[in-house]
């Protein structure tokens, strides 16, 4: 017999019985009990009266720009991360400029083709071939080219 | 069964995200999007509000893509990260709080119930009335609370899944979630079952937004 009064199970019982996850044979022992006891089916309304006032509740769609201020929230973080690691690189005077030239071109060759691009927009399928025009290009799209001062703040 | 299928998928997903694939990312968007959404806008209501979030939940998954290993199921791990923002959302707007948001949105519920059906007026007072009430009634629960409440009643996560996603203990979630259906209980339960099945038979999914 499975009471609700007085037993330290009894709001699990009550809370899996109603939302439906109470096992099967608990389940059918709890609902013989319900047929006798008064205390635990008055329990068992109010629970469901919970329940189903909650299922009440529309719930609301995204908006439909949801989807786009993602991927370009991706995007933008993104290009900061390039941005400053290849400041990092460009502006460390510890590393010198021919050095820094070939960790350029590695890190580009290591950036573009895959997993750090955003996943939307689809990319163009030339992606994968890297050449100097390529790699100065991007670099203008950085503002690599001009010194930090002059640069606009990267947040 | 379906749970199993399920988990697998996602993670799955989430791994084709981590070696680059970007469809993967969109599918998994598409599939947790709405109660990502549900979610936080039932624990903020405010519908700008809960879509920001949102948007730094799928964020931070995506950010978080080359570490990823499915040592949780997926659904617990976007719910931590969800209910983590959430929480602190809450602390940190605690002073702004007000009535503003909740009275704002509810107007614009009203409209798409309007549409819905065009019930009678006092049939529409009264749901919305009732509407307003279940509304109330969940602001007004702590927040660990709420948050375990929403998560165990429209997200059908179980105790232990709530448990890794408010990182406590199992029993501290069933004694988070016990007592929220007590208070709850003793807030809406005096409703009218009969306007309020009227209302539930109108929404999809019916028991929630899984
Ligand atoms: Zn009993």
């Amino acid at each position: 017999m499975i009471c609700l009064k007085d037993n330290s199970q009894g709001a699990e019982i009550l809370t899996d019985y109603c939302a439906g996850s109470l096992e099967a044979i608990r389940a059918a022992e709890f609902e013989a009990h319900l047929h006798d006891c008064g205390t635990c089916r008055s329990q068992v309304e109010l629970q469901r009266q919970v329940w189903n006032a909650l299922d009440a509740w529309p719930p609301v769609e995204a908006s439909p720009g949801f989807d786009a201020r993602l991927y370009a929230r991706i995007e933008s973080e993104q290009k900061r991360w390039w941005r400053r690691a290849m400041r990092g690189l460009l502006w460390n005077p510890l590393v010198p400029a021919a050095g820094a030239a070939a960790m350029l071109a590695i890190a580009v060759l290591a950036w573009i083709p895959g997993e750090h691009r955003a996943p939307q927009p689809a990319p163009s399928a030339s992606a994968e071939k890297i050449d100097v025009q390529q790699v100065e290009q991007a670099l203008d799209d950085m503002d690599l080219l001009i010194p930090v001062s002059q640069s606009p703040r990267v947040l | 069964m379906e749970a199993v299928a399920a988990l697998e998928r996602d993670a799955q997903l989430m791994l084709q995200v981590r070696e680059g694939d970007e469809t993967s990312f969109a599918l998994l968007l598409e599939r947790h999007r709405g109660p990502v959404i549900n979610f936080l806008y039932r624990m903020v209501q405010d519908r700008a509000v809960s879509e920001e979030l949102a948007q730094e939940v799928f964020l931070r998954v995506y950010r978080s893509r080359a570490s990823y290993e499915p040592a949780a199921k997926f659904t617990t791990w976007l719910f931590r990260i969800a209910t983590h923002l959430a929480l602190n959302a809450l602390r940190d707007n605690q002073k702004a709080k007000g009535r503003r948001s909740l009275d704002h949105d509810f107007g614009e519920a009203i409209e798409r119930h309007v549409a819905d059906r065009q019930p009678t007026i006092e049939q529409e007072l009264i749901r919305n009335t009732q509407l307003k009430e279940i509304r109330l009634a969940i602001e007004a629960l702590p927040e660990k609370q709420r948050a375990a409440v929403l998560m165990h009643k429209y997200q059908g996560l179980e105790y232990a899944q709530i448990a890794q996603a408010l990182q406590c203990s199992e029993s501290a979630v069933k004694s988070l979630i016990f007592r929220a259906y007590q208070t709850l209980r003793s807030r809406l339960a005096h409703m009218a079952p009969g306007a309020l099945q009227d209302t539930r038979t109108r929404q999809p999914g019916g028991a929630g937004d899984r």
